[in-house]
């Protein structure tokens, strides 16, 4: 079997979370969540292909949740005590489980923490073995200035999508030098 | 061309029931309730200070690393009988956790020591990275987190890199660590049974959180004859719900189940048993038996969860949950469900509250779901 094609792909950084506007529930999120939330939004059109419980999401967190995780910890000794709210938000997978609610995707999910290096591979895999028909792919850096001091990652925020599916053409199809997520939006957003 | 898979070569263990795989098969052989009042979580700040509490040391600020490197021993100690050699850089290494070090977070606001090694744990990959590292992995190393079905996801990520050829062998460790974090998180949203979570139960009314690292080693099957068991199908899926209640109709769970079935080119009928989740929450309990009624009609097979037994271990729980699987395989016994004592209306009748022998335990089903809507299912079979 060949490999996925990429049919669409999008980037954004929180600049761009100033004019979203998805849906209700976008303003409670953490920021993982909304730049997920807002790279994803432009390929949505193209999951209207695939039966939802065949698209799968693949997402990779650059520094887990812990973003979230701080400010989660900083209610501790207030006086309102810990957030519900934000506690749901101290998983990676939080994402995922947004995207999913938002675009109705059932199909099986993957969430790593790493580089990113992993997410295009291992999303190949899940069409190639048909375990899906298609994949969201997301790969999020958030780290916060906060974080800085405890984790030796640069502070930044920012999220790459690509939308896989098993035929083309798309933009392209995927190949053995497209390695990373990351690396393969810059190069599309140089074409265009 | 023959179709590789991945078979279980060896395994360890350290949680609530103690050190060791030998203390969680003397739990489950006697049903035994290894939930216990623990003072970290005594006062108004927790729902209740009744959890599954592995026997670490409680000082150390490096828990995260403590439980992994025990579970990891004792697999390494194991698989040494089932297998003879595989190259370092055909080794896998897969980490599952949902907050790694998350002791290193609540010192460094406290001001409490923290050493460099157990701020770096802190982040889940790096913790990932020194363990392979230490325990001779240079294949391909990957962090899951994909919130309570880690545990599940990362065996089926283990057998994937395996039947793609990307590894001989993987191996695969959870762990989760209790912490004010996680309790104080689950006594936000009221989550905790206040006095010790009781699965499938009339009366349940809550998890109750515990600590584990588990391990296993999954090999290609033709370089571990003498492994028994195999991973013969998995499935996943969203619920695309709710992001912490699960949806009541099982739908989703019952889609995982269904592509696990699938996959392993089985039919319902030929499942033995079914290791749940089980919780203890209302709706998860509810919801687990609505997809078992999808997938198997009137005819469930018998039933049981180790969450009142162990707690909730988090990453860890779809680890030492398949653990105590293969035990219950290797003994042919089926597990009970400790701390159940009235099956709610509505629940399988198949549920197993006390051990007792299988007339055959050959083919597992192991389920798992977490936040966000995921569900895993998984199917071992015996060779």
């Amino acid at each position: 079997m060949s490999n996925p094609f990429v049919i669409a792909a999008h980037s954004v950084t929180r600049a761009d979370l100033a004019t979203a506007r998805l849906g209700q529930r976008f303003g409670r999120m953490d920021l993982t969540c909304q730049l997920s939330l807002a790279a994803v939004e432009p390929l949505a059109p193209f999951f209207d292909s695939f039966p939802r419980e065949r698209i799968a999401i693949v997402l990779a967190a650059r520094a887990s949740s812990l973003p979230t995780d701080v400010m989660y910890w900083e209610g501790h000794n207030e006086p309102g005590g810990l957030s519900p709210t934000l506690f749901t938000y101290t998983l990676p997978s939080a994402a995922i489980g947004e995207l999913a609610i938002r675009h109705r995707l059932r199909g099986p999910n993957l969430c790593f923490v790493s580089n990113g290096h992993e997410v295009l591979s291992e999303a190949t895999g899940l069409i190639i073995t048909a375990e899906a028909d298609a994949c969201v792919c997301v790969f999020a850096q958030v780290i916060s200035a906060s974080l800085t001091e405890t984790i030796a990652l640069p502070e930044t925020a920012r999220a790459d999508a690509v939308f896989l599916q098993r035929t083309g053409p798309g933009l392209l199809e995927l190949g053995e030098n497209h390695r990373d997520i990351e690396s393969l939006c810059a190069n599309l957003r140089a074409q265009n | 061309m023959r179709e590789v898979k991945a078979a279980i070569a060896g395994y360890g263990a350290i949680c609530a029931a103690g050190r060791g795989v030998a203390a969680l098969t003397s739990a489950l052989e006697h049903n035994a309730s290894c939930l216990r009042p623990d003072e970290r979580f005594s006062g108004p700040r927790f729902q209740s200070n009744i959890v599954g509490a592995a026997p670490i040391d409680l000082d150390s600020d490096d828990p995260a690393y403590q439980l992994a490197n025990i579970a990891l021993r004792e697999t390494i100690t194991d698989v040494r009988k089932n297998i003879d050699e595989i190259a370092p850089e055909r080794l896998g290494f897969i980490l599952s956790t949902t907050k790694a070090n998350i002791e290193a977070l609540e010192r460094l606001f406290d001001g409490r020591p923290c050493s460099a090694a157990a701020r770096r744990h802190l982040q889940p990959d790096l913790l990932a990275a020194d363990l392979a590292a230490e325990f001779g992995a240079r294949g391909p190393v990957q962090t899951v987190s994909n919130a309570c079905v880690s545990g599940l996801v990362a065996i089926f990520q283990g057998a994937r890199l395996i039947q793609r050829g990307a590894a001989d062998a993987v191996m695969i460790v959870g762990v989760d660590h209790l912490s004010a974090f996680v309790v104080g998180g689950f006594t936000s949203l009221k989550a905790i049974d206040p006095d010790g979570c009781q699965p499938f139960d009339q009366n349940r009314r809550g998890l109750s959180p515990g600590e584990a690292g588990a391990a296993l080693i999954l090999v290609r099957d033709d370089l571990a004859p003498k492994a028994s068991v195999i991973v013969r199908g998995w499935g996943s899926s969203n619920d695309a719900n709710h992001m912490t209640g699960p949806s009541r109709d099982g739908a989703g769970l019952a889609l995982a189940i269904h592509a696990a079935l699938q996959m392993a080119q089985l039919e319902a009928s030929q499942v033995d048993y079914v290791n749940a989740h089980g919780t203890g929450t209302p709706y998860n309990d509810a919801m687990e038996s609505a997809a078992l009624r999808k997938v198997f009609g009137a005819t469930i097979p018998p039933v049981s969860g180790l969450k009142g037994m162990l707690g909730h271990t988090l990453g860890a729980a779809g680890i030492v949950e398949v653990i105590a699987c293969l035990i219950a395989m290797q003994k042919q016994f089926l597990p009970g469900t400790r701390r159940l004592q009235t099956v709610a209306d509505g629940f399988p009748n198949s549920l197993v509250k006390e051990p007792r022998p299988a007339t055959q335990l050959n083919r597992v089903l192991k389920l798992n779901t977490g936040f966000g809507g995921v569900n895993g299912a998984l199917i071992l079979e015996r060779k």
